[in-house]
């Protein structure tokens, strides 16, 4: 590489440590965030049976607009999927009392269902583009 | 220290607030159950007679079937649960919007930081490059040189390769040779010259003027016509002393 004026400096591939130690505080700022509402969600479900539903679909549709992709791009999709799941998950872990099924599963279920969900809709877009 | 700095010195505590709050906040939220579940055991008789044991779990608000009670009660930890999901969402903002405006101004930073430094690598190179190209050409200059000191010994003697030099012939002379012209401009060149702005006209006989001595009476003609030009001053009546006028200060 040879440099001749300063226009010819490219500061992309330029190192900033203190840029991305910030981003990933704001990342977890962002999944705590998303992993606090499916949380109360959770709580909210717990404390009024009527809210389940509501929870429910909440959480489908939270799940279908993350996983759509506006022209604005939204950052980090399967990101926030999974903040909001494992909040829900957490907050809502208490049921399994009643259904004496290992969480572990369940949870491995789950994720494998988003996988398989977003394998589909990713081959269907390549399918149709 | 400046504002920007104490402003963004803020930020930066606010973010980690923000994330010390997150953490703080999952140890609250997350442990324990939210609400307090009552465990019943019903017996039942099966289908051929024999006696069946299952457990059933009831909410705190719901009522148990007749004859039953609870052999174990989980105590629900509600409260500290919801204090727990206010610090998550109130950090999890903090350390989100705050960190996103740290990252992004600390990218400006660093890369402005980034291209100080390489315009500092590429002005290092130009130096050198520069300081090299001017000890080349003094190289070439000094094989010039002896190359040309090598050729003297060869060179035809009796053919002038340069002209003559005609400094020597103008020097410019000085001393008491001086030409003046012999007019009261000349007169007055001549004291100038000799720095004098006072004189006794008896004293001025006495010098050389172009080689020759002044009479006195060709001394007051000159000094007269001074007069005349607004030059000089008679300082006495009988015209033996006269200074010059409009002459600045006397100069080395």
């Amino acid at each position: 590489m040879s440099l001749h004026t300063v226009e010819d400096i490219n500061d992309d591939e330029a190192p900033t440590p203190q840029a991305e130690r910030y981003q990933h505080l704001a990342n977890l700022g962002e999944f705590v965030v998303l992993f606090a509402v499916g949380i109360g969600g959770s709580f909210a479900a717990l404390h009024n049976r009527s809210f389940e539903v509501v929870l429910g679909f909440g959480y489908a549709v939270a799940i279908a607009y993350l996983s759509l992709q506006f022209a604005d791009a939204p950052r980090a999709s399967l990101f926030r999927i999974t903040g909001i799941t494992l909040g829900v998950l957490l907050g809502f872990r208490e049921i399994f009392l009643m259904f004496p099924l290992p969480i572990i599963h369940v949870v491995l279920s789950l994720a494998g269902g988003i996988f398989l969900c977003i394998k589909a809709v990713k081959w269907f877009r390549g399918y149709f583009a | 220290m400046s504002q920007a700095v104490v402003i963004r010195q803020l930020k930066q505590t606010a973010c980690l607030v923000g994330a010390g709050l997150c953490i703080g906040g999952v140890f609250l939220a997350v442990p324990d159950n939210y609400k307090t579940w009552k465990f019943v055991k019903e017996t039942s008789s099966g289908l051929f007679g024999d006696r069946q044991v299952e457990t059933s779990i009831y909410r705190i608000e719901e009522e148990l079937p007749p004859k039953r009670k609870p052999y174990k009660i989980i105590l629900g930890q509600s409260q500290r649960k919801i204090t727990g999901l206010v610090l998550l969402f109130f950090g999890g903002n903090l350390a989100w919007y705050f960190g996103q405006m740290l990252a992004d101004e600390f990218e400006v930073i660093e890369k402005r930081l980034y291209k100080i430094r390489q315009s500092e690598f590429l002005l290092e190179d130009t130096t050198l490059r520069s300081g090299t190209e001017v000890e080349q050409t003094m190289v070439e200059l000094d094989m010039f040189n002896q190359l040309a000191y090598y050729q003297k010994g060869f060179r035809d003697k009796s053919v002038s390769y340069l002209p003559p030099d005609t400094d020597e012939e103008q020097q410019p002379q000085d001393g008491d040779s001086d030409k003046y012209p012999m007019s009261a401009n000349g007169f007055f060149m001549w004291l100038i010259d000799r720095n004098w702005r006072q004189a006794k006209v008896r004293d001025l006989c006495q010098k050389s003027f172009n080689n020759s001595k002044l009479p006195a009476e060709q001394v007051r003609a000159f000094v007269d016509e001074l007069v005349g030009q607004k030059l000089a001053q008679w300082l006495d009546e009988g015209k033996a002393e006269f200074r010059l006028l409009n002459v600045g200060p006397q100069t080395e």
